[in-house]
């Protein structure tokens, strides 16, 4: 029923913003093009790749303190999904599960409190999270 | 008087299976002015809307949204009849020069980041359509030359794919 997307893709770059509600905007940045669903990965290499139903929790092995973490989120379901660390932060936040076939990245350095990483969504929402370091 | 049409997109050919059932517009003009039909678009205004979820992360975090082929966004109409809904698109590709469609796909995959300022307590990353919304409406000329609207609306039509924006949250 419901098809996981496991893609690997380059992100471009777009400008900040100043705004503070929708009708704020910033100018469109040139949309990167991807060849294939198979391009580039993030940078760094995959500390763990997982895909369930329902929360969860996945437990990561940071490879040292300057590492950066990407952390790669598809869902499908009826709920919002939120990829929270140890701390108690939404290090990813996605408004609406119904999203196949799109992938949310979220990339920062990391704390001692991302060792572990909370996948808080809906018992019937499926998902796959797949997390680089590097 | 006369020159009021050139405030006007005429397009008599395309619009005349839609007017075909307006009794005024096929009535012979009788005095100083034919009843051209023709169709106005006027005051568009941008907006932008999201053909998928939008994501959010604190401030300086990196956030990326990649959108897979197949995801569409469609041209809302209010007042007109269906016929002649892709009569209003042409008009407004006329006035604006801009690619309007009734339906517009991702085509291909597509895919942009934007880091949230460290400032920022959080910031969304959206990704979606550029759209304008404007008001339309439909009319000929009176015999007396003034100008008689038959029908009118509102559409908010897209223009381009992708579009990705963000905001602070």
């Amino acid at each position: 029923m419901v098809s996981i997307l496991v893609l690997a893709t380059a992100a471009g770059c777009s400008s900040s913003a100043t705004g503070h509600s929708a009708a704020s905007r910033t100018p469109n940045s040139p949309a990167q093009l991807l060849p294939s669903r198979t391009a580039a990965s993030p940078i760094g290499t995959v500390i763990a790749a997982r895909h369930g139903t329902g929360p969860a929790t996945v437990a990561l092995t940071l490879p040292s303190s300057d590492s950066r973490l990407t952390l790669r989120l598809a869902c499908d379901g009826d709920s919002v999904a939120d990829l929270i660390n140890a701390s108690g932060t939404a290090e990813l936040h996605v408004s609406e599960c119904p999203s196949l076939g799109v992938l949310y990245d979220s990339a920062f350095k990391p704390t001692a409190a991302d060792r572990t990483i909370r996948v808080a969504l809906a018992p019937t929402t499926q998902w796959s999270l797949i997390v680089w370091a590097g | 008087m006369r020159r009021l049409a050139s405030r006007f997109i005429v397009l008599s050919l395309l619009a005349s299976s839609a007017v075909a059932a307006s009794a005024a517009v096929s009535a012979p003009a009788l005095a100083g002015c034919a009843p051209d039909a023709a169709y106005s678009v006027t005051n568009a205004v941008y907006n932008h809307k999201d053909m998928v979820s939008y994501s959010s992360a604190p401030g300086g975090h990196t956030l990326s949204i990649t959108i897979t082929a197949g995801l569409s966004v469609t041209a809302t109409f209010s007042g007109a009849l269906q016929t002649e809904e892709s009569i209003i698109i042409a008009s407004a590709k006329e006035t604006w020069g801009l690619s309007f469609a009734l339906t517009l796909s991702a085509s291909i995959a597509y895919s942009d980041s934007w880091t949230v300022p460290s400032t920022w307590a959080h910031g969304q990353l959206h990704a979606g359509a550029d759209r304008k919304s404007f008001h339309w409406s439909y009319g000929h000329f009176a015999p007396t030359c003034s100008w008689v609207v038959v029908r009118s609306g509102t559409s908010i039509a897209p223009y381009h794919v992708p579009a990705f924006w963000s905001v602070k949250a």
